[in-house]
């Protein structure tokens, strides 16, 4: 398809069911690549080929709470952060599956707002990506 | 969900015995005056709705303005509806059709002469917080 895609379409899942609340999302990915620059580069730096490391993916957002489901994960064990089977798809329909864990998670109350939250979840280990064809 | 709102709310006031008892009307729009008109005072609503929107749910922030009409020579009277109003809403539940009433407030609330000369007109404005009910 072409164009733009809407940002409300970027849905963020916990297995089969979408996270509830989120005004805003963002999917944070970065990776390091490997410096090999030795002296016989002139001065130029180089990195080692078709690979890098300290591939990371984190997933931060932002909402009206709608339900308990990230307060149950948080305020509920530790072991209950580690998340099998999150996703996020686009209005493309292409999707990104892994295992995340939730690392960091706060509730607002302000006056005259609805109840509000934020949370983080970085990838753990690798995911999966299916585009749609 | 915007008439649902207007409904509840209306209701609310007209529930009132203290309110419904003390103000000739209250509607949804300002009434022309005839001269002779002895329908004072009464209460007409505006409603602004913004859309407030998450993944999984559609909202609203809701802005309602009543108007008090007032021909009792001074504000005293406006004012003593003013805090009937207050009462009635402010941090208060309501129940609307088809919705959640998040909550509603009191942002705001001044009088002042209206250029019939006559009139005095206060307004109260409140914001509400409304999601559709899924």
């Amino acid at each position: 398809m072409a164009g733009q895609f809407a940002g409300r379409n970027l849905v963020i899942r916990i297995g089969a069911t979408a996270v509830a609340g989120f005004t805003t999302k963002s999917i944070n990915g970065s990776a390091t690549p490997i410096n090999v620059t030795t002296e016989t580069d002139s001065g130029v730096v180089s990195y080692l080929a078709s690979v890098m490391t300290e591939d990371s993916l984190e997933i931060t957002g932002s909402g009206y709470t709608e339900d308990d489901v990230l307060k149950d994960i948080w305020f509920g064990p530790q072991s209950g952060r580690h998340i099998a089977n999150m996703s996020f798809m686009d209005e493309a329909g292409n999707s990104y599956t892994g295992n995340f864990i939730m690392t960091s998670f706060s509730l607002t109350g302000a006056q005259d707002e609805g109840e509000g939250f934020e949370a983080t979840f970085v990838r753990n280990g690798a995911g999966t990506w299916t585009a749609n064809t | 969900m915007l008439l649902e709102y207007q409904k509840a709310i209306i209701a609310v006031l007209r529930l009132d015995a203290a309110l419904s008892g003390f103000v000739h009307e209250i509607t949804d729009r300002k009434r022309p005056v005839a001269p002779g008109d002895r329908g004072f005072p009464y209460i007409s609503i505006s409603t602004e709705m913004i859309q407030r929107d998450t993944d999984t749910m559609n909202g609203f922030t809701a802005v309602t303005r009543f108007h008090t009409w007032s021909r009792s020579g001074s504000a005293k009277e406006t004012m003593q509806i003013q805090g009937r109003l207050y009462t009635l809403l402010h941090n208060q539940p309501v129940s609307v059709s088809g919705g959640n009433l998040v909550l509603m407030k009191r942002e705001k609330t001044f009088w002042d002469n209206d250029p019939d000369g006559i009139t005095v007109h206060g307004v109260c404005e409140y914001r509400a917080l409304l999601c559709l009910t899924p």
